[in-house]
Parts: structure tokens; sequence; C-alpha cells
């Protein structure tokens, strides 16, 4: 996809991440300069988390997600719980855990999902770049804290 | 909050913003809505007003708790100023 028209709509999906949203969610955005966006998530009683999503050539590719601590150091270990979407790893291409569930680059390069194509979801509400970070959310509040 | 005329009468409506990550609505302050009204139907009207094109599977929460869109405010115990935040569901994990 041109880089330009990526880039936009990068900016188009992700302008909302601020104000009443961030406040509601106790999200923080660390960085929101395309290709990257990077948001961390806190919860009462539950350890801080922060996922960074590379977003070169969106929408043509899903994002590839990384899985930080809060302070930004790579997760070698993911939350557990009954969502299923953290696995811990290693993906075949990135050597890390990953985000096992439709949105993620990871997954739609898994040996198990690579039938399960990315053009399947990509124009559906809850994937585009706030969707599949809000779904990411909520497979992280259903985990073990 | 009363209804306006003062004293003890029961609210009858709220104040409604809906929050989602493609913007809220309504765009600045909040819609008056009634409190016998499905929250669903709030919610469809954000949806049309944000360009969200499709909500199957959506939940919504209200300070943290998920409420049933199909019952009114009443029934999931809102008054007052009601911030809801609406967003897709966690999609399914699956290798094994």
């Amino acid at each position: 996809m041109n880089r330009a028209a990526s880039a936009a709509l990068f900016e188009e999906q992700t302008r909302f991440l601020e104000g009443d949203l961030l406040e509601l969610r106790k999200w923080v955005v660390f960085n929101r300069t395309f290709p990257v966006l990077d948001v961390g998530f806190q919860a009462l009683n539950r350890t801080p988390f922060r996922v960074r999503m590379h977003c070169d050539d969106w929408n043509e590719l899903p994002a590839s997600i990384t899985l930080l601590s809060f302070t930004g150091e790579a997760l070698t270990t993911l939350p557990t719980g009954p969502t299923g979407i953290f696995h811990q790893g290693p993906h075949r291409g990135t050597g890390q855990p990953f985000v096992c569930m439709a949105g993620s680059r990871e997954y739609h390069t898994h040996e198990s999902h690579t039938a399960d194509v990315w053009d399947n979801y990509r124009l559906r509400g809850g994937y585009d770049l706030g969707g599949v970070l809000t779904q990411i959310w909520n497979g992280w509040l259903k985990s073990k804290p | 909050m009363t209804d306006g005329h003062g004293g003890d009468k029961p609210e009858t409506h709220v104040e409604v913003v809906v929050v989602t990550t493609s913007g809220r609505y309504p765009t600045d302050g909040t819609d008056r809505v009634p409190t016998h009204q499905p929250v669903k139907v709030e919610l469809a009207k954000a949806a049309r007003a944000l360009g969200i094109v499709d909500t199957t599977g959506w939940v919504a929460r209200v300070d943290g708790r998920e409420v049933d869109v199909e019952k009114n405010y009443l029934e999931n115990g809102l008054t007052g100023a009601v911030k809801i935040d609406y967003g897709p569901r966690e999609g399914g994990g699956g290798v094994e």
C-alpha cells in the first residue's frame, strides 16, 4: 500500500485516542507516530501492560504487535487466562510470544492460521487500529492479573 | 439529578455520552435521553454518527461494568450522567 495512504489511514484511525477515552480506559499513549502506535493499559490491581503496534503497510497488512512491560521491555511471558489471545510462543517469524487473534500479523502468519486471511477482516467493524487495540485490551482485562 | 422541576420526582432522563476509539458521541456535551429507552438506541445513533459500520459482538461498559444494551437505563441502574465505553470484545484465540 502507498505509504502516504497508509499514514493517512493510520492518522484517521488513531486520532481519537485522547480525552474521555484515555481517561475511561486508563490508557496511556506512549507513541502515535506512523507507523507506530504504542499504548499502555492500567487497571486497579493488575500489572500494567503495553502494546506496540507496527503499522507499516496498514491496512494492506495487519499490524505486527509487540507486547511490553509498562516501562518498555519486551515480555518473555504473557498473561494467561480464558481468552487464549496471548500465546507464549515462540512465533516462528519473530521468536517472541504473540497475540493470537485475528487482526495481529503474527496470527495471520502463524502456520495454524494462514488460511484465515486478513482480507476477511480488514474492512469489518472492530478491526481498525482502535478496534484491534480495544480487543487486546478486553483480552488483557480478562486475563489473570 | 431531578427533572428540572425540583422535588423528589424520579429521574426521567439521563445525560449520555458514548465513547469509542472512533470518536465521541455527541461530539460536545451530552445527549439527554429518556431513562426508559433501551441503551442500544443511543449506541446505534452513536455508531451511525461515528461511521462505525458493524458493532456485532461489541460490549458497552459504564464505570467498568458491562451493561445489558437491550435493557433501559433504569434497569441497568444508570442515572444522572452516563458515560458509555463502547468497543469490540476480544477475538477468539486459536493456536493449539
